[in-house]
């Protein structure tokens, strides 16, 4: 049985990873990435 | 070279790992795409449904019965791209409010299989991301490998 698309929740691979991209750089944009860099190495030694 | 030039954005690279979900009634080509983002190591993870036009979905549902299966192939596709790019730290999200519910509490439940090889944390808008914690809200998740 072939796959189907549906209406308008279909988008080509590049609109979807840049939307998904868009959101990530704004989560990332407003955090200390060095500290997290820190802290997850941190934690991996424990 | 002293001419004037445009300013431009950092290149965007795409790793993909396809894979099929597979039931009695159907199989469905399903693909992660790990894509660089705008600092240095750090990628977004991305699941989506392909279809036969080529064209993908991050929210359909597949309703193939295999969640369970389709997240275990995921947690392998990115245990095998942290072999690969081992200072990677991947960012992730649901595509809406009840994924991301789903997700979180996948993780949970996978936390003690895992967490002798992935670092966890999980991000807020606007605050510091932490170390992962089960009952927890999250806007976002981080993983990188132990390294």
């Amino acid at each position: 049985m072939k796959t189907k698309p549906i209406a308008n929740t279909h988008k080509n691979s590049y609109q979807v990873v840049e939307e998904k991209l868009r959101v990530t750089n704004a989560y990332l944009k407003k955090i200390d990435l060095n500290q997290l860099r820190e802290n997850m190495e941190q934690l991996g030694k424990k | 070279m002293e001419e004037n030039y445009y300013p431009f954005e950092r290149p965007i690279s795409e790793i993909r790992y396809n894979f099929k979900s597979v039931s009695a009634e159907r199989e469905v080509v399903k693909r992660v795409i790990f894509t660089t983002s705008d600092y240095q190591d750090f990628y977004n993870l991305a699941l989506v449904d392909v279809f036969d036009d080529g064209s993908v979905s991050d929210i359909t549902e597949t309703r193939n019965k295999d969640m369970i299966a389709v997240l275990a192939t995921v947690i392998k596709i990115v245990e095998e791209f942290l072999s690969q790019y081992l200072k990677a730290f991947i960012a992730f999200q649901g595509s809406d409010k009840r994924r991301q519910r789903l997700y979180r509490l996948l993780l949970g439940r996978e936390m003690p299989k895992i967490q002798n090889k992935f670092i966890v944390f999980g991000g807020f808008d606007d605050l510091q991301p932490e170390s992962f914690r089960p009952n927890q809200e999250y806007d976002y998740f981080i993983i990188s490998k132990i390294r």
